[in-house]
């Protein structure tokens, strides 16, 4: 297997990870950029014990994904109650506390980051990130398909409304964010892995900008979308001409904006997943039949 | 006691530079409803852009001032017609996040197609160097006092502007009541774009005093910057021009008791560093805590 062959099934998968970090909080209008500030902490989590205690990759997953949520259990009471621009700005301010700190930190290694990490074989790595990508894709479709995603929906639609019919708005809205970081978390565990450690100018806004853009681009009010827009979005800013790989961040930033102004629901929104369940249905029919 | 004067210059000074650019963030917030957040970085471009100029016109300080006056309101009016959609139907925070990727393209933009990258360096004559007043050991350069007194001066005439003007009335007139101003025959996308060269223009003088102030500009200027700008309108509370002001002068204070030159004097790089770092933790520490009270948004 290539480089170019492991990173882009790797990145795929971990953008998508991401992607649906982002796309639990966003279906209740709520533009949680925990996410974020969780990827950037699992990674160096991971780097920073693998690196120094020599912890096993099991233990990492799981014992980053606890730290990113006790991180988030902080803020999130107070982040809970809040409207929209508050809670972005909130979030984005831990982003840049949590960017500075790495930075600057030499324990982390500052700026030069933090290597070192054992490295794990292609099949290993990919397996334990395909297999986190599934255990998230499920937890994700159960949280839609279940209460809770109906408690969204009424959310998204008006909180007031949703508080009056009986939901609980502020405790839903902390098991979103603490749900979103956990899974940003796992994303910033497989990232470090997969690099074999950390460096700050990984995690910095531009990574606010990648998310967004899978998420716009594919659709933020279903899950489906960002697993076809992380491959492709990826995969084509590697594949423009050397002249022209500097101009990746415009493009997706050009991309994130066309899109907001032009189709705020992105490319796969849920009368497209609607349709296409129906069509897939009625030739699943027909070849009963 | 030299130290403290040229602290409290430096503090004034810093003050109402960010005053400047906050009075910018207010009026955009005020009359659109849209907070830019890419509107420090765009402040920068404009700073890159006259440093282009400088470069191109053998330092003409003339046609670099007047690069970064006329650039601030073009690159406004070119950025205005994104959000004005997003305004007419309210998604105030999806132009939350246009202007955030606004100014990440513009930062990008800065770190790949000027100077390879690096910091730019404004030539010495646009800090007026060589003009100084000594305090004892301390040096307080022509450059910082121009500022100072420029940016005073344009915060008095853009209040003068805002209160006693027709065109300033109306503006306040769409910042109370969109709706009520609309029914007075007022044009809301007029105002709105009107809004954004008027903060560009505040943009592009803010960048040419930060030039003549700092003397130097890099890419990511624009996040710190704009971090500084959000501790500013959530401490004075989103929207107040005045308590703007004041918590501007503050925080001027603030990062003047800890700057860069004076640091490296008395605690060395790596201490100093680490106080810049604190500073830029702290300050964002406060953008967090005020945020996290802000029930009217």
């Amino acid at each position: 297997m290539t480089l170019f062959q492991l990173y882009f099934l790797q990145f795929s998968a971990i953008y998508i990870i991401l992607a649906w970090a982002m796309y639990l909080p966003f279906r209740a209008n709520q533009p949680y950029f925990g996410p974020f500030y969780s990827m950037a902490l699992g990674a160096y989590f991971a780097a920073y014990t693998a690196v120094n205690w020599g912890w096993p990759p099991w233990l990492i997953i799981i014992c980053a994904m606890a730290f990113c949520v006790l991180f988030s259990l902080v803020p999130a009471f107070k982040l809970a109650g809040l409207g929209g621009f508050p809670m972005l700005i909130a979030t984005l301010a831990l982003f840049f506390i949590v960017l500075t700190a790495a930075r600057n930190l030499a324990m982390f290694g500052g700026r030069h980051g933090l290597f070192g990490m054992v490295p794990l074989s292609n099949t290993a790595l990919l397996s334990a990130t395909y297999a986190s990508l599934l255990v998230v894709g499920f937890v994700v479709y159960r949280l839609d398909h279940s209460y809770i995603g109906r408690a969204l929906d009424a959310v998204h639609f008006d909180k007031n409304v949703a508080a009056a019919m009986g939901i609980d708005t502020a405790r839903l809205s902390v098991q979103l964010q603490l749900t979103a970081s956990a899974i940003g978390g796992l994303a910033g565990v497989l990232y470090a892995f997969t690099f074999g450690g950390v460096f700050p100018e990984a995690f910095g806004f531009n990574l606010i900008l990648y998310g967004m853009t899978i998420l716009t681009v594919g659709g933020m009010y279903t899950m489906w979308g960002s697993i076809i827009a992380a491959p492709i979005l990826w995969v084509f800013t590697q594949v423009l001409p050397d002249s022209l790989k500097t101009f990746g961040i415009i493009i997706y930033g050009a991309l994130l904006i066309v899109m907001l102004l032009a189709r705020p629901s992105g490319v796969i929104d849920r009368g497209t997943v609607a349709a296409v369940s129906r069509r897939w249905k009625s030739l699943f029919k027909g070849v009963a039949a | 006691m030299e130290v403290l004067i040229a602290q409290l210059i430096g503090g004034i000074k810093l003050g109402s530079l960010y005053a400047v650019v906050v009075i910018g963030f207010n009026l955009l917030i005020l009359v659109t409803g849209v907070m830019h957040l890419g509107y420090p970085t765009l402040l920068v471009l404009s700073m890159y852009l006259t440093w282009v100029v400088l470069g191109a016109t053998h330092n003409s300080l003339i046609l670099g001032i007047v690069a970064a006056i006329v650039s601030g309101p073009l690159i406004g009016a070119v950025t205005a017609p994104l959000f004005l959609p997003l305004i007419k139907r309210r998604a105030h925070l999806e132009a939350l996040v246009v202007s955030l990727a606004i100014g990440i393209i513009c930062s990008d933009i800065m770190s790949h197609w000027f100077n390879l990258g690096l910091p730019i360096a404004f030539p010495q004559s646009l800090q007026l160097e060589g003009h100084s007043i000594n305090f004892g050991l301390t040096v307080i350069r022509m450059g910082e006092l121009v500022t100072l007194a420029v940016s005073i001066l344009i915060v008095f005439l853009f209040l003068y502007f805002l209160n006693r003007t027709k065109q300033g009335r109306v503006l306040r007139a769409v910042a109370q009541d969109t709706e009520v101003a609309r029914i007075l025959g007022i044009s809301v996308p007029k105002t709105a774009v009107f809004s954004f060269a008027l903060t560009g223009l505040l943009g592009g003088i803010s960048a040419i005093l930060f030039a003549m102030s700092t003397g130097a500009a890099s890419a990511d200027l624009g996040d710190s910057l704009g971090m500084k700008c959000l501790a500013i309108l959530f401490l004075a509370s989103i929207g107040n021009l005045k308590g703007g002001l004041i918590c501007a002068l503050g925080l001027g204070h603030d990062i003047s008791t800890g700057r860069l030159d004076q640091c490296h004097r008395f605690f060395g790089h790596s201490a100093c560093s680490a106080l810049q770092a604190g500073g830029h933790i702290r300050r964002a520490a406060l953008v967090l805590r005020r945020s996290l009270e802000e029930k009217r948004l």
